[in-house]
């Protein structure tokens, strides 16, 4: 008897266990699974760089963006104009509202801004704001001083849009705009999302989301072979091939605005002698390094990418030549009287080091060093934990890192941060007057045509001078199962999650 | 008896004294600091001010010994400190990552035991046997292979190619099982090596002919002679192997995702997160004292010759 009653009881129990290992697949309507290789501490895009994680999840948006082609684009606001060199109107969109239903509106936009600009120093010098005054659907801006990088940069995700009146803990249940909106958040874990029924720009077709965060590339390759992932972003770039022959796989991949940067010391007598940097500019093979490095990169040559309107093809791109390479090193006095193979002067070896921080830059460089060989230049490679404090302390002859060189889709970032002189990250104490004043001529251009017109010098100026080796640019991936359809790759990575995501 | 564990749970003190300061010191040697680390590993350009504010704030620009002392009045008030990677309190990242961390190691422990012990005796019972020969293979091939490789091939094995279990995350039971029989898989070949060849030593002494010739089952000798002596000598080895475990599988942690203290403490190493390391310490700390306490009195129960704290 005590066994009959037990059956109905041993059938309820292994009907929860198999409901409960179902999981996911009761979640009514349709779900996607994403990948990230990184989240940011919180959600609160104000602070740090988290914005980046809430942008690329499709919870916050901010007033403009930039597309495919790193051209600024309306997002919140639907139009703007710029009164004189330091004020700005902005229209915001009509019809926006906030996750919690609330319009969004001037005086939301304005809020919103000063919430970032209390929270964090980056958010206040990032766009050189002044002062913010709000009319109706209207946010005037006023800048500190002439600024043209102004619209880009406000397109960086810490100045998302958020509703500050919300009451909701920022760090985990942000109240913002995107088409998704957050019902749960684990740090360093996950994020699950539900749509945003009134989203702008059309509900997503998506109900319900979940991003995990899997830091180890070769597991969240596996994560989508397995289908625990419909979406990831970034991947090994030794798997790429296998994804590309995979019939149930689609590979994005778009030249990215990171890019792997040699840099001189030029306090370095050797590196202060422009024909000395030609000549290692000369004694790269471009094309071999991508073929050592697989698919994941392109050839940059020059410091902004192919993909960017900034005229990469009518540069004087940075190109292989040995015997121009060897040419150079002779025109700077170096020979190699010893027969050792490596050139010197006046009895010194032409010896450099190239120090980074980044494992996986390793491949790469150790073909540098084969080729720069060939040429007669020693180099020996040194990997430490951090360049940073290295480059403070001046203690180095060449620095390898990558750097995201449009990284509001604008350029004026890069060369203020690196190249102008005196400038808090110029710790190569690179000093090149014409680029100086092309710098603060592009700061004060405002016309999208001026301004590209300007970035395409000062590359000029920087390749003549060979102010730094752009080696190589990283490519972006998304790869996805076929379930998955109306993906946008984008350049810049924090981009990944929009409302045309679709599965089925 | 009770002043002895007592003196033994107090030892942790002076343990943790001297540990957190070594690792302090170390930490604080090494080139770089937190702030900058974590922004470059985010793939940033930390503006130089705002590293400046973080570290100040975070009382990083203090010298060494003010740190120390700053950390360590904290934790006598129960205060860990605060995570500069996480942002979080250590407190916090820790309990949350410990029961993962006891949930694997509990899982690869009744794992190990179950296999490697029966597979042990009977290799020992059968020694010279095809049985004891493919055992013995099979293990050896187990302590051979890495286990980030083991890993590999059972995610995609069972993950990629069967679908039949998920390849990463931690949760439900479903989540447990690669990465714990990943860990046991190791585990399970070394026991059965070490169980065998304890056995092996102990069939080996004479009490067993005198127990034999008394007119006991040779089954009833193993069982109940045999096996309680030999297994003494394995506990010492296994009870080190259960305090790493409880330190964490790092490489296993991190290709499952298995979100434990292994992954959190190479993690904060590498991002001199000094406050996580420091609790890691104190973690590893308790552990081994407890573990090496609970090994010393199971041999009190299991070999009653043997006294504890030299008294008779």
């Amino acid at each position: 008897m005590a066994s009959k009653r037990m059956i109905p009881r041993i059938l309820a129990l292994a009907l929860c266990l198999s409901l409960a290992l179902m999981g996911g697949a009761l979640a009514e309507g349709k779900h996607l699974n994403g990948a990230l290789y990184w989240f940011g501490s919180s959600l609160d895009p104000a602070t740090e760089w988290d914005g980046w994680t809430t942008c690329r999840a499709g919870i916050t948006e901010t007033l403009v963006t930039v597309n495919e082609k790193y051209e600024i684009v309306p997002l919140l606001a639907d139009s703007w104009e710029q009164k004189d060199d330091t004020t700005w109107v902005l229209h915001v969109r009509d019809g926006v509202t906030f996750h919690n239903g609330k319009s969004v509106d001037g005086e939301a936009v304005k809020k919103s801004f000063e919430r970032a600009m209390e929270l964090q120093e980056r958010a206040v010098t990032a766009a050189k704001i002044a002062s913010i005054e709000a009319d109706g659907q209207n946010v005037t801006i006023t800048t500190t001083e002439p600024f043209g990088a102004f619209l880009a940069n406000i397109s960086e995700p810490m100045y998302s849009i958020v509703d500050v009146d919300a009451g909701t803990d920022f760090a985990s249940a942000p109240v913002a705009t995107g088409p998704f909106m957050v019902t749960g958040f684990e740090v360093n874990t996950r994020i699950d999302l539900a749509k945003y029924d009134g989203y702008w720009g059309g509900a997503s077709d998506i109900d319900t989301m979940t991003i995990l965060m899997i830091d180890d590339d070769s597991t969240r390759g596996m994560a989508l072979q397995g289908g625990q992932v419909d979406i990831v972003q970034r991947i090994a770039w030794t798997d790429i091939p296998t994804f590309e022959a995979d019939s149930a796989m689609q590979v994005f991949d778009t030249q990215g605005a990171r890019t792997r940067i040699l840099s001189f010391n030029y306090e370095n007598p050797f590196l202060a002698d422009v024909n000395v940097r030609k000549a290692i500019a000369a004694g790269i093979n471009y094309e071999a390094l991508v073929g050592v490095l697989g698919s994941g990169v392109s050839v940059a040559g020059a410091p902004y990418p192919a993909s960017s309107p900034y005229g990469y093809e009518t540069l004087n791109r940075q190109s292989y030549d040995a015997e121009a390479a060897k040419r150079y090193l002779a025109d700077a006095g170096f020979e190699d009287a010893d027969g050792n193979g490596y050139v010197e002067k006046d009895g010194q070896e032409l010896m450099l080091t190239i120090t980074y921080s980044n494992g996986s830059f390793t491949t790469m460089l150790e073909a540098v060093q084969d080729m720069l060989k060939q040429v007669g230049i020693h180099i020996e490679l040194q990997i430490v934990d951090s360049t940073s404090e290295l480059g403070e302390s001046g203690s180095f002859d060449m620095l390898c890192g990558n750097t995201q060189v449009l990284s509001t889709g604008d350029p004026q970032w890069y060369l203020d941060s690196f190249f102008k002189t005196g400038s808090s990250n110029n710790v190569t104490h690179y000093s090149n007057a014409a680029l100086d004043e092309v710098i603060e001529k592009l700061a004060q251009t405002f016309d999208i045509a001026g301004r590209e017109a300007l970035t395409i010098e000062a590359e000029k100026l920087m390749l003549d001078d060979c102010a730094a080796i752009w080696l190589v640019g990283e490519n972006n991936f998304v790869v996805a199962n076929s379930r998955v359809s109306s993906i946008t790759p984008y350049p810049i990575d924090y981009y990944f999650v929009d409302n045309h995501l679709t599965i089925d | 008896m009770n002043r002895y564990i007592i003196g033994r749970v107090l030892f942790v003190i002076p343990i943790m004294l001297v540990l957190s300061f070594f690792t302090f010191a170390l930490t604080y040697l090494s080139p770089s600091d937190p702030i900058t680390l974590k922004y470059e590993r985010m793939g940033a350009v930390p503006d130089k001010a705002l590293v400046e504010a973080e570290k100040e704030a975070a009382g990083l620009n203090e010298p060494f010994i003010v740190q120390y002392w700053n950390w360590l009045k904290n934790v006598l008030r129960g205060d860990l400190g605060k995570s500069y990677f996480y942002s979080t309190s250590v407190w916090s990242e820790m309990s949350k990552r410990i029961p993962n961390t006891l949930v694997l190691t509990g899982a690869t422990l009744l794992l190990t035991v179950l296999i490697a012990t029966p597979l042990g005796i009977l290799s020992a019972v059968k020694q010279g046997t095809w049985v004891d020969g493919l055992i013995r293979f099979v293990s050896f091939f187990g302590v051979s292979m890495p286990s980030f490789w083991v890993g590999t091939l059972l995610m995609y094995a069972f993950g990629v190619k069967l679908k039949l279990l998920p390849i990463l995350g931690s949760g439900d039971l479903k989540h447990l099982i690669l990465p714990a029989v990943t860990l046991a898989f190791w585990m399970v070949s070394l026991y059965v090596r070490r169980v065998r060849g304890s056995m092996l030593e102990e069939m080996n002494k004479d009490y067993l002919t005198g127990a034999l010739a008394q007119g006991l089952s040779h089954r009833r000798v193993i069982l109940k002679q045999i096996l309680p002596n030999s297994l003494l000598s394995v506990i010492t080895m296994f009870a080190m192997s259960i305090g790493s475990l409880l330190g964490g599988a790092t490489i296993v942690e991190t290709i499952f995702e298995w979100k434990g203290v292994g992954k959190m403490a190479v993690e904060a190493i590498s991002v001199r997160d000094y406050p996580i390391i420091q609790g890691y310490v104190l973690w590893m700390a308790i552990i081994y004292v407890t573990v090496n306490l609970v090994v010393d009195l199971s041999y009190h129960y299991l070999d009653p010759r043997i006294r504890l704290g030299g008294r008779r």
